[in-house]
């Protein structure tokens, strides 16, 4: 009876531990389990009629020590004693109850596969596992989290992965020394590079093909338990504005579509501070009917343009946040309120000119182009130092601002890979899929940048050129 | 490390300054669309007298926004000093709002002022940052300043009409000078060479484009009709399209004519010195369609060639006349002084201050070729 006590006396205080005692007099089997984790029905259903059958021994784990069984019990095991024998075992339950596979709510796509990651960590090794059957795929687990314990995964490609690329990773996450991780947001917050940068130096991604396509190119997954956010290193900054329609699609059109990302990020960091840059300081760049129309129409505005556009970007950026924490009912509301109330109200009461309405609009709707969410807060935010640098010196504070946040890029790296690659270092023929995405047989290698260990993805050799 | 703070706090010291020094909002200023120029004379006649007229327009009161009375949209306000940069700054002194040049579109000159030279009229509009080369210079016949008066039918601006009128004329025809902007002009003015610069004319309370103003260097000695333009622009071959050329077919049918409506048009000079005399060939390539024809309905091949070379006679005796009236002139509007300092250099170096006489000497050859590209179905 020692068992039974030691683990009454580590488990028992919380009250979802059971101890279910079962059996005749000859032969007697206690369970202990968490009913939180457990049903009892499942234990009555499925395990009494097999252990009391007579064929010995039991089909099950045995289990050792106590502090073993602790663990197991912990984890949604159920400990089996049998006095009789002295000895434990421990058996697996139903499984957790488990979100299933759905599509993705975050990252939409029109053309792939729609399943996304869920908060299991084995369904979502498994989404990796049914598409890449290969034994160079490996997959290492560890626990990080003092209190939680959290299963991490680390998947790469054995043979295309550089071992310096993966040391790194590895070493970076032997360093987490912490009590909880309840996402992967954590573990990426421990591992990046630059704590102080704007923008994120490793991406994460709810689709599994993302994931693939990143590690067959040489990169490192990191996949953590009861996230189904996977997170992707090392990362360059043109990778956050590519979806994987940009493959899937034919290149045309996948290029084009990359071409106006590229604008809409341009255009979301810079559009309202050269709208203040050229109404308070350059008139004379505006075209001159443009100008007319735009002095007119500002004739009986207040405030100087920045006060403005930072009081029409600051409220854009609130009407965001409401709808994004409101129950998805009410968030259309909100919308109608801030775009057509708001917007047209101020228009008429002369606080803001329509043409800054535009402007914000147009900076909106192209914030929402850039598809990695932390970029596009990251180049959301940089537009209010832009507006005070263009509100402040004109041109010349909005060119200074352009150029502090190139340099800060290129200075910028994620895992030893520069961030701002393949433009600074300038790896020409890493540009066949930055801008545009060059046609399938012109990527028969993979980013040079990676420098990963098998270079080549295709062989084009019995590929004929007209068909 | 000590610098970062440093850093940050150089960064932050431009916020903290008087603010903005530079910025005037856009509906602050006053957007001057045009600038009259014409000279006034004090009676004791000591001084040589600016009158600067500014077209300052009320974006604001365009628009129809507002509808007050007092309000007009266009204001031409005047003031008169002794250069440009005082009128500017007397005319502070009764407009309330900041006038802004970076939109002007045009600079009017009046006909006494262009008389007596107009380089120092303009000096402002070249150094200042505000203006541009790009603002169109006119020459006035009359005062410039009732130009700006002018209420044109299509537009409420007069400044911005005679502007759109020059740009719109440019690609339709080759009646208006290719000079037309003070960058233009004073390039050829302080490389020493005179040039021909736009004339207006009012014509029934309507601003006309008439013919070209021949300056010789900065200063006014007479005017070209439009049909004299047209065959300078021929001469330097400096038109793409827009010109026509009308040719009787026969004396006796009146009415009977062909015109040709040019689609390109391309010349060079060649210079040689032959006894001491320069001598410049003009070799002058037209191609075009027929507009009008006085074919019959019947066009043939030898009626093309006819027609071809009547066309080149017409463009080269018109050419002829007008080398000979500027050679009485003695005023070289053909560019042929650049000509002579760029491949006859010794020859220019020697008679760079006598260049006039000279030229009045010069022979001058033009040959015309043209064709006829296509003439239309007419079945």
């Amino acid at each position: 009876m020692k068992w039974d006590e030691e683990l009454a006396n580590r488990l028992g205080g919380s009250s979802d531990f059971q101890r279910y005692e079962l059996g005749t007099e000859e032969k007697q089997l206690l369970f202990f389990y968490l009913d939180s984790l457990v049903a009892l029905s499942y234990i009555q259903n499925h395990l009494v009629d097999k252990l009391f059958q007579d064929q010995h021994p039991y089909p099950l784990t045995a289990v050792h020590t106590v502090d073993e069984a602790v663990q197991a019990i912990l984890e949604g095991f159920i400990v089996i004693w049998s006095p009789s024998e002295q000895t434990a075992y421990k058996a697996t339950s139903k499984g957790l109850e488990t979100r299933s596979i759905q599509e993705s709510e975050n990252e939409s796509n029109l053309r792939g596969p729609r399943d996304g990651f869920v908060e299991s960590l084995s369904t979502n090794l498994s989404l990796i596992r049914r598409r890449l059957p290969n034994a160079d795929l490996h997959i290492h687990i560890r626990e990080i989290g003092r209190q939680t314990k959290t299963k991490v995964a680390l998947l790469y490609v054995q043979g295309i992965v550089q071992p310096e690329v993966l040391n790194e990773v590895r070493s970076r996450l032997d360093t987490i020394d912490i009590d909880q991780v309840l996402d992967s947001g954590i573990v990426e917050q421990w591992i990046e590079d630059n704590l102080y940068s704007p923008f994120p130096q490793v991406q994460n991604t709810e689709l599994p093909n993302k994931v693939l396509h990143a590690i067959l190119e040489g990169r490192v997954a990191i996949m953590v338990d009861g996230s189904p956010f996977v997170l992707i290193v090392p990362v360059t900054f043109s990778m956050l504005f590519q979806a994987p329609d940009d493959y899937y699609d034919r290149w045309l059109i996948g290029s084009a579509i990359r071409i106006i990302r590229a604008v809409g990020a341009l255009v979301a960091l810079f559009l309202p501070a050269l709208y203040i840059a050229l109404i308070s300081y350059h008139p004379g760049m505006i075209p001159t009917q443009l100008a007319l129309s735009i002095s007119a129409t500002r004739a009986e505005v207040p405030f100087p343009s920045l006060v403005e556009a930072i009081a029409m970007e600051a409220t854009l950026e609130m009407l965001r946040e409401a709808g994004l924490r409101l129950p998805k009912m009410l968030s259309q509301t909100v919308g109608i309120v801030g775009g057509l109330v708001i917007g047209q109200a101020a228009v008429e009461a002369g606080i803001v000119s329509p043409v800054l309405v535009i402007v914000v609009a147009i900076t909106a709707i192209s914030t929402f182009l850039v598809p990695a969410y932390n970029a596009s807060i990251a180049l959301r935010m940089l537009r209010f130092p832009m507006m005070l640098l263009a509100g402040s010196l004109g041109l010349f504070g909005l060119i200074l601002g352009a150029m502090l946040i190139l340099a800060h890029l290129v200075s910028l790296k994620s895992f030893g890979i520069n961030y701002f690659s393949p433009i600074v270092p300038y790896r020409p023929k890493d540009w066949k899929d930055l801008l545009v995405r060059a046609p399938l047989p012109y990527l028969k290698e993979r980013p040079e940048i990676l420098h990963s260990l098998n270079p080549k993805r295709m062989n084009l050799q019995k590929r004929k050129k007209g068909w | 490390m000590k610098i970062r703070p440093l850093l940050s706090l150089f960064f932050l010291l431009p916020f903290l300054l008087a603010g903005c020094w530079d910025r005037v909002e856009i509906q602050d200023r006053l957007i001057v669309m045009a600038v009259a120029i014409d000279k006034v004379r004090t009676e004791d006649e000591k001084r040589n007298f600016y009158e600067f007229t500014a077209q300052l327009t009320e974006a604001q009161a365009l628009s129809g926004r507002i509808s007050t009375p007092n309000i007009s949209p266009v204001w031409n306000a005047s003031a008169t000093g002794p250069s440009i940069f005082e009128c500017i700054r007397i005319l502070t002194t009764r407009v309330a709002r900041q006038p802004y040049y970076d939109h002007l579109q045009i600079i009017i000159i009046g006909e006494e002022l262009a008389k007596e030279g107009i380089d120092r009229a303009l000096d402002l509009f070249y150094r200042d940052h505000e203006s541009r080369p790009k603002i169109k210079l006119v020459i006035a016949k009359g005062r410039a300043r009732e130009v700006l008066d002018l209420d044109p039918k299509l537009m409420p601006i007069s400044g911005r009409y005679i502007s759109t009128l020059m740009e719109e004329g440019e690609a339709k025809t080759a009646r208006f000078p290719k000079t037309s902007t003070i960058g233009q002009f004073s390039s050829y003015f302080h490389g020493g060479a005179n040039c021909v610069l736009p004339a207006l004319r009012i014509e029934k309370r309507e601003a006309k484009m008439a013919g070209g103003a021949i300056m010789r260097g900065d200063r006014l000695v007479g005017w070209l009709s439009d049909q004299e333009v047209k065959t300078l622009r021929w001469l330097n071959g400096t038109f793409t399209a827009g010109d026509e050329v009308i040719v009787k077919n026969g004396p006796e049918q009146e009415r009977n004519v062909t015109t040709f409506e040019v689609r390109g048009a391309r010349s060079s000079v060649k210079s040689e010195i032959r006894n001491g005399i320069p001598v410049f060939t003009f070799s002058i390539r037209g191609e075009g369609s027929l507009a009008e024809d006085g074919f019959d309905h019947k066009p043939s091949l030898r009626k093309l060639k006819e027609r071809e070379k009547e066309i080149s006679r017409n463009i080269k005796e018109n050419a002829e006349k007008l080398i000979v009236k500027m050679q009485k002139k003695k005023v070289d509007i053909f560019g042929l002084y650049e000509e002579m300092r760029r491949h006859q250099h010794p020859y220019w170096k020697q008679h760079r201050n006598n260049w006039d006489e000279v030229f009045q000497h010069a022979d001058i050859h033009i040959d015309v070729v043209t064709y006829i590209r296509r003439f239309g179905q007419f079945k």
